[in-house]
C-alpha cells in the first residue's frame, strides 16, 4: 500500500459523528459575479459578430456556460471535442457539442428502473428551445439494474452453498487446520514459507490469489489424509461450488459483465430503429442526441438510465 | 425501517435486512461508488458487493450508524476496483483524489516506525474538529464522500478554481498538524 493509499484508508475510518455532521451541512451559497469574458462573449453573439466561432466558445472554460451556446447554427462546423476524446470527430454539416468545463453531475440519485439521470448541466443547457438548434450532444448512455436478476440467483446461491453441510464439513476442517498450522505467523511469514513475497502472495484483485490456491491444495493434500474418498469428494464438489459462486460475486464476474453487455447491446438496437444517433466504443453506449431526443428519452421499465454530456467524466486516459 | 432494527435483522440473520438495507441504503451506495469510478457498471456491482459484506460481517459487528459502516465498505470496495482499472490502463475519479491526497502527507523526519492507519484517523479526527465546520465538511466531502471538486464549488457558489485552492490549503494545514505530531507514513 502508497502512501497515499494509506492516507485514503485512514481517512475511511473518520468518526461516525463528522461524517454525519458533514453531510447533514448545508453550504451557503456566494453569489457569483458574471465575468468580463462571459459578458463581453454573450454581446458578441447578441450582435451577430461570427468572430466568436463554437470552437472558441467551447474553449473558454472561465465564461458562464450560456456564452458557449450557438444562438443558430453555424454554417461551418466548428465544434471539437475537448480534452481526450478524440475518437468523436465531428462529420461534416453536423454540429456536436461536447462539454466545456469539467462540471461533474450530482450523483447523489441514481435512477432507478424506468427512471433517468441527466447531468446538471446537460439539463440546463437543453431546456431552453432557444439554445440549442440543431445541435448534437455527445453523451454516454449508461444502464443501471441490469444485474438485478443474476445478483438474486447469485444471492440464492450463495445461501445454499453456505449452508450446504459439505461446506461447512470442508470450512471448518480448513479453519482448523489453518490455525494449527499458521496461527502464529504473520502474514509475511506465511507468504514466505510459501517461498513468494506477501504481494506476490496475496496478489489482488486476482481471485483467487496465489496465497488462497497454495494454501488449499496442502490443506487438500492434509484431508485426503483425513477422512474418506467419499467424503473427500463431497467436500471438495462443495469448495467448488462455493469457489464458482465466489468466483462471479467477486472476481470474473462473467455473467453480471454479459448481463451487462446484453442489456447494453439491446439498448443500442433498440435505440437505433427508433433513430438515435448511437454507437458502441469501447464497451461504453455512446450517442449524439439532441435536445428533443434527451429531453423525451424513451426509457423502458427494465433499467434506469444515466445521461452524461461527454467530457464532464472524470475518467482520464493515461 | 430504522437503523437498529435493520442491523437486528442481519443479527438475527434474517435476510429481510439485505432487502431493507438496499431499499434503505442502496442509491447512497451506489452514488458513492460512482464518485470514484464513474463508471455505472462498476457501481452497480459494488453496491451489490456492499450487501454481501454487510451480510457476512454483521455479526460479529454492530455498528452503530449502518450509512458510514456501508460508506466505509463503499470504499474499500472501490479502492479494489481501481487498482483492477489501473492495471487495464483505465481511469477513474480515483486517480484525481488519490494525487490530491499527496499534500496532506507529511515529510519524513528520522527513523521513526510508520504510524499505523488506526492512529493515523486518529489524528485526522483531532484536526477535523479542530476546523470550522465549513471546512470539516468540505474535506469529508471531497475526500470520504468523494464528491468533484465542480460540484462542491456549484453548492458553494464559487468558481472552481477558488475552491480547488481553498482544499489545497487546507490539505496543506493537515500535512502541517501531522508533521507537529510527528507522525511519518
Amino acid at each position: 500500500m502508497n502512501k497515499n493509499e494509506k492516507m485514503y484508508e485512514a481517512i475511511t475510518g473518520i468518526e461516525d459523528d463528522i461524517i454525519e455532521s458533514a453531510g447533514e451541512y448545508r453550504f451557503e451559497k456566494r453569489k457569483r459575479r458574471l465575468s468580463w469574458v462571459g459578458v463581453a462573449a454573450a454581446a458578441c453573439l447578441a450582435l451577430g459578430l461570427g468572430a466568436f466561432g463554437v470552437s472558441r466558445l467551447v474553449k473558454s472554460p472561465a465564461a458562464p456556460y450560456e456564452a458557449h451556446l450557438p444562438t443558430e447554427a453555424p454554417s461551418v462546423v466548428t465544434a471539437e471535442p475537448v480534452d481526450n476524446d478524440p475518437t468523436f470527430a465531428p462529420e461534416q454539416d453536423r454540429i456536436v457539442l461536447y462539454a466545456t468545463d469539467k462540471t461533474n453531475f450530482e450523483n447523489e440519485s441514481i435512477p432507478n428502473a424506468g427512471a433517468i439521470m441527466v447531468s446538471p448541466n446537460l439539463s440546463r443547457t437543453i431546456e431552453p428551445p432557444e439554445n440549442t438548434g440543431n445541435c448534437l450532444f455527445a453523451v454516454t448512455i449508461g444502464l443501471f439494474h441490469t444485474n438485478d436478476d443474476v445478483w438474486h440467483e447469485l444471492n440464492v446461491e450463495y445461501h445454499e452453498c453456505i449452508t450446504d453441510p459439505d461446506y461447512l464439513d470442508y470450512s471448518d476442517r480448513y479453519s482448523a487446520w489453518e490455525r494449527e498450522n499458521y496461527m502464529l505467523m504473520t502474514a509475511e511469514e506465511i507468504a514466505a514459507h510459501y517461498g513468494l513475497t506477501y504481494p506476490e502472495f496475496d496478489d489482488r484483485p486476482n481471485y483467487p490469489t496465489t496465497g488462497y490456491l497454495l494454501m488449499h491444495e496442502d490443506f487438500e493434500t492434509y484431508l485426503k489424509e483425513q477422512v474418506d474418498a467419499e467424503e473427500y469428494a463431497r467436500c471438495i464438489a462443495a469448495q467448488e461450488r462455493m469457489k464458482a459462486v465466489c468466483d462471479e460475486m467477486d472476481g470474473s464476474r462473467t455473467r453480471m459483465k454479459a448481463a451487462y453487455n446484453a442489456a447494453r447491446d439491446a439498448e443500442f438496437e433498440r435505440l437505433a430503429a427508433l433513430g438515435f444517433d448511437v454507437q458502441i466504443e469501447d464497451g461504453v453506449l455512446i450517442g449524439f442526441l439532441t435536445a428533443d431526443q434527451i429531453l423525451n428519452f424513451p426509457c423502458t421499465e427494465e433499467y434506469g438510465y444515466q445521461i452524461i454530456w461527454i467530457g464532464n467524466e472524470s475518467v482520464m486516459d493515461e | 425501517m430504522r437503523d437498529a432494527e435493520i442491523v437486528a435483522s442481519f443479527l438475527a440473520r434474517d435476510e429481510q435486512a439485505i432487502k431493507q438495507t438496499e431499499m434503505k441504503y442502496g442509491a447512497f451506495c451506489r452514488s458513492l461508488a460512482f464518485n470514484f469510478l464513474r463508471r455505472a457498471e462498476d457501481a452497480e456491482e459494488i453496491a451489490n458487493d456492499v450487501l454481501l459484506a454487510a451480510w457476512e460481517s454483521i455479526p460479529p459487528k454492530t455498528p452503530s450508524n449502518l450509512k458510514t459502516f456501508l460508506g466505509r465498505i463503499v470504499r474499500d470496495k472501490a479502492l479494489s476496483r481501481y487498482r483492477e482499472l489501473k492495471a487495464q490502463k483505465r481511469g477513474s475519479g480515483y486517480m484525481e483524489l488519490l494525487s490530491e491526497l499527496d499534500d496532506c502527507i507529511p515529510s519524513a523526519s528520522g527513523v521513526e516506525d510508520a504510524v499505523e492507519a488506526n492512529e493515523l484517523t486518529r489524528f485526522i479526527n483531532e484536526w477535523l474538529r479542530s476546523l470550522p465546520h465549513e471546512d470539516s465538511a468540505l474535506f469529508v466531502k471531497r475526500y470520504w464522500s468523494g464528491e468533484s471538486v465542480s460540484e462542491l464549488a456549484d453548492r458553494l457558489g464559487v468558481p472552481p478554481k477558488r475552491l480547488s485552492q481553498r482544499l489545497y490549503e487546507l490539505r496543506k494545514k493537515l500535512k502541517v498538524f501531522l508533521e507537529k505530531k510527528g507522525v511519518v507514513l
